[in-house]
């Protein structure tokens, strides 16, 4: 099964039935003509209802820039210049900012990395919710801020009721990212993106936040997409996985699929150099080399500098992401042609804390 | 507010004050020489310079010297002018109002011109930042009492819409009161606005380059209106630090533009006193000067507190 | 176990797009995003002062002006003292480029040469502050404790009194004229260079390499010397530059009040003086004197902000 050129065909299992997020040859490059393109290169999957996709890959890869593109919040000197975005309908791409902005924090919510410096700290916690809830709902002010107590319930704030009155310096870390979260769910979004939501927190405290995640996708039906770096947090909590390398996405399929049977030299690397599972004092596996700089992209396959497989066919550009299994989609031109088969591997390397 | 923070900034502007106080009423023995001759003038005879002499209470030991003037300038009584003995109280309540007014039109046209400005080059970037930033470096290299005189020339001279010298009170005539003082605010004030502008720009600059400015817009908040919510209460604090800066350059600037605009106000009188070593006024300017500047000061630093509420709350 | 830390990762993307970093400095939890870098090489901060386009020209104007100031008596086309009483208040011409003052004097010539002292004034300010400031401010910073506190009330409380009302006082005291009047403004100033130094001085001496030094053996004054003023160097050059144009700007003020240049030396102040006792006269003899001191200002001023932007090195955010 080839990508069809509008890319129509379910990505993944056709068991999950509908995408509610369908992005598709997404591609976001510098400002300026002579750079070289893709910093984000003709990426696409899906988002379903009720999962969570992981969007993984190294410092720099591009997967914040993904993310960021959806909801128009790229940084200045960087454009969106391909691909599309259907979301009920609609390519959030093309969106006019007024309905972008009826977008965000509308039907699809985001939150942040570092929830210190991504709450105003000269505003009352209840009074972000509030707003939050205002710019989209036509309610007064006091059914807000009920609502807004509601909500630093739901995401397990003790005391609501005093804690709406707090500013943002006067919580710990783990409560902070409570609240984003309960700013990003005020309107019932359909779509949670998290770029990093517990990189920033304590170990223990990554786990609170994660299981507030779960249990809010079970109870308002949302479909997540969780940017991160960290594969165990991607082992604990996503359906499906995504993984990136230097703008290119170069895997997707499940969880199971991806991480018990990768279809992609980096992938497999990575998951190789997991030190769970390792033999005591046995050298660890690397991949050799350096993920390279924008501008730097190697032509065709940008892993295959570093790729032990690498072959002269993997110079050619023009690479598509092929499902090589059912639902399970890699870029690697090799292992679509069977030149190459990647050895599965067992349960115990992948479980994690 | 918490009170104890409030009670140390008050205790440390007092202290301030005292310190002042006393540089203030010692300042005569820092002349070189004989003060009392130096007072007196070359041409003074010997009871002249001995009765200089006791005027400026020289003759007593120096605690009881500060002591004496403290105990008075508390109650107000500054003395008499060596020049022509009348209360320097009462020439100060004369000559204040003017200067007063002109201070504070200057006040208002550097927040207003400057808080605008810097606000929008902050906010747009681009050519208006660029066209800000230059014109801003070249307010503050202006000399404001030459701005003043390039504005007599321009209007008076020329166009002969607003008066050029003189001060008319605001109790005498409103209007007239206005007429008189735009110019010379103007030309004090627009110094300070750019010093403003830049402060502002950059703090608004700051505040945007925020993550939580990021958020707002992920909340779906409109570029205009909401922003101008969560940019404003952070921004403020490095503007309204530049306000509390600035008044000492005011009170300052305020002499040079009054002897621009023949205006009898309090720097006139200072100017005078200098000349003319009249020391008791010129111990009463300086303390005065001196309580204004720390009273604004003050008052800027409890804002904070107002403003930022990390302040607030951790004292 | 993370992509970040394993050791297959040897990628350390510079770009660190991914990373949301919090853009103010201080608040960083990797360290702070400004760092002073010392002036260390004088040929590198030259360098990086002349890639600064403001700052190359405002240097560049003000060696123009030292050259115009010194070279005066060569290249003026008069004598800036030859009154000609017949000639007063011309407007420009092709004998007078700027035309005559009051006394028939030609103002261009008296621009250049008042040139003179609108760069050794401040000169002789900024070296009384530096005399009074620097060195306190060592002290306060390396020892701490009860001369701090005492030199810093001082401090506090001369900075409490407007600057040019503190030069007032001063003049009052001492009487008036240039020197005097330079004295005061260097007054005004020594606090700020105090508290700048002391500053500084504080923050060096809590990085490690001062107690690096100290356990070798190193004693305070040669620590002052070669570790501590090297690295102070910056913060001090920044307020230097900027002091030199207060400097000026004040004893324009001073002049114009009387009180600072008496005749019959000139400064741009004085000029002004002159220039607008005639206003009615001839409304626009503010003009050149006014501009010079403008250009002059606005050329320390500008050097001052690129020397600033020179000494703190920001880490890429």
């Amino acid at each position: 099964m080839t990508m069809s050129s509008t890319g129509q065909d379910v990505r993944q299992n056709p068991a999950l039935g509908q995408p509610i997020l369908s992005v598709n040859r997404l591609t976001v490059d510098l400002d300026g003509a002579d750079v070289q393109r893709g910093l984000v290169q003709d990426v696409t999957f899906d988002v379903f209802p009720n999962r969570t996709l992981a969007l993984i890959g190294e410092s720099g890869c591009g997967k914040t820039m993904t993310a960021m593109a959806l909801l128009g919040l790229l940084p200045p000197a960087i454009h969106v210049s391909g691909g599309t975005a259907m979301f009920e309908g609609r390519d959030l791409l093309t969106l006019r900012p007024r309905e972008l902005r009826q977008v965000r924090g509308g039907s699809i919510g985001m939150i942040f990395q570092d929830p210190m410096s991504s709450l105003n700290p000269t505003m009352k916690v209840g009074d972000q919710i509030i707003e939050a809830r205002r710019l989209h709902i036509d309610e007064p002010r006091s059914a807000a801020a009920k609502r807004a107590v509601e909500l630093l319930d739901q995401v397990g704030i003790p005391n609501p009721a005093q804690r709406v009155d707090a500013y943002p310096f006067e919580m710990s870390g783990g409560m902070q990212q409570r609240v984003m979260i309960a700013v990003s769910i005020a309107c019932d979004p359909k779509i949670l993106i998290a770029d990093e939501p517990t990189t920033a927190l304590d170990v223990t405290i990554q786990a609170e936040i994660l299981d507030l995640l779960a249990t809010l996708q079970t109870d308002l039906g949302m479909g997540i997409l969780l940017v991160t770096h960290d594969l165990g947090v991607v082992a604990d909590f996503a359906n499906d996985v995504a993984v990136m390398y230097a703008g290119d996405l170069v895997e997707l399929g499940s969880i199971r699929d991806v991480f018990h049977h990768p279809q992609h030299p980096y992938t497999e690397g990575l998951l190789n150099a997991m030190p769970q599972g390792a033999e005591p004092r046995s050298q660890l596996s690397i991949v050799r080399g350096r993920v390279p700089m924008a501008g730097q992209f190697p032509e065709g396959c940008r892993f295959r500098t570093r790729c032990p497989h690498a072959q002269e066919q993997c110079r050619r550009n023009e690479l598509a992401t092929v499902d090589v299994r059912v639902g399970h989609r890699s870029r690697c031109l090799l292992v679509q042609s069977r030149q190459v088969s990647l050895a599965p591997r067992t349960a115990g390397s992948t479980t994690n804390a | 507010m918490s009170s104890r923070l409030l009670l140390r900034r008050v205790w440390g502007a007092v202290v301030v004050i005292f310190l002042a106080s006393i540089l203030v009423a010692l300042m005569v023995h820092l002349v070189p020489g004989d003060a009392a001759s130096a007072v007196a003038g070359d041409n003074a005879s010997v009871e002249q310079i001995e009765a200089t002499r006791e005027r400026l209470g020289l003759n007593d030991p120096i605690h009881v010297q500060y002591w004496n003037w403290a105990t008075d300038a508390i109650r107000g009584d500054f003395g008499h002018s060596l020049i022509t003995n009348r209360p320097v109280t009462t020439m100060i309540r004369q000559v204040l109002p003017a200067s007063l007014s002109i201070t504070l039109g200057a006040s208002v046209i550097a927040v207003f011109i400057g808080v605008n400005f810097g606000g929008i080059a902050g906010l747009r970037r681009g050519v208006t930042d660029r066209v800000a930033s230059v014109g801003s470096s070249l307010g503050i290299a202006m000399p404001s009492f030459w701005v003043g005189m390039l504005l007599v020339t321009f209007f008076a001279l020329q166009f002969n819409l607003f008066p050029v010298l003189d001060y008319t009170p605001l109790t005498e005539d409103p209007l007239g009161w206005l007429h008189h003082i735009t110019l010379p605010s103007i030309a004090l004030g627009l110094g300070m606005s750019a010093e403003v502008a830049r402060q502002t720009r950059g703090g608004v600059v700051d505040v945007m380059a925020q993550p939580y400015i990021r958020t707002a817009r992920a909340k779906g908040a409109p570029e205009g209106r909401l922003f101008f919510r969560h940019v404003a209460r952070n921004a403020a604090i490095p503007v309204i630090t530049v306000l509390g800066l600035q008044i000492g350059r005011l009170l300052g600037g305020v002499i040079i533009i009054e002897q621009v605009f023949a205006v009898n106000g309090l720097g006139t009188m200072a100017v005078r006193a200098v000349s003319d070593r009249d020391f008791p006024v010129i111990q009463a300017y300086v303390l005065l000067t001196t309580v204004i500047v720390v009273s604004i000061n003050l008052l800027v630093d409890l804002s904070y507190g107002w403003i930022n509420p990390r302040v607030r709350r951790q004292e | 176990m993370s992509l970040e830390t394993s050791p297959s990762s040897e990628s350390l993307s510079l770009d660190m797009i991914d990373s949301g970093h919090s853009g103010r400095p201080g608040d960083d939890a990797h360290g702070s995003s400004d760092e002073l870098v010392p002036l260390r090489t004088h040929r590198s901060v030259l360098r990086r002062l002349l890639s600064n386009r403001g700052a190359a020209i405002a240097a560049g104007f003000l060696l123009l002006l030292a050259l115009g100031a010194i070279l005066a008596p060569l290249i003026t086309p008069h004598d800036p003292n030859s009154q000609d009483l017949l000639n007063t208040l011309r407007s420009p011409s092709g004998e007078f480029w700027l035309g005559t003052d009051n006394k028939g004097r030609d103002v261009l010539s008296r621009i250049v040469f008042a040139g003179r002292v609108a760069l050794m004034a401040p000169l002789l300010a900024v070296t009384v502050g530096v005399v009074l400031g620097v060195p306190a401010g060592l002290l306060a910073g390396t020892t701490r404790g009860r001369i701090d506190r005492i030199l810093g009330r001082l401090a506090d409380t001369i900075l409490s009194i407007p600057p040019l009302v503190t030069a007032l006082a001063i003049i009052a005291i001492l009487g008036p004229g240039l020197t005097n009047a330079m004295l005061a403004i260097g007054i005004v100033y020594a606090p700020r260079l105090f508290r700048v130094t002391r500053g500084a001085t504080m923050s060096v001496s809590e990085e490690l390499y001062v107690d690096a030094s100290r356990s070798v053996g190193c004693s305070t004054p040669r620590l002052l010397w070669a570790h501590v003023l090297p690295n102070i160097s910056g913060p001090l050059l920044v307020q230097i530059s900027l002091m030199m144009g207060f400097s000026l700007l004040a004893e324009a003020s001073l002049s114009f009040l009387g009180l600072g240049i008496q005749i019959p030396d000139a400064s741009w102040g004085s000029m002004l003086r002159d220039a607008y006792q005639d206003k009615f006269k001839a409304p626009y003899a503010v003009v050149p004197p006014g501009l010079a001191m403008t250009l002059t200002i606005l050329a320390f001023n500008t050097l001052g902000d690129g020397l600033r932007d020179i000494i703190t090195a920001r880490r890429r955010e």
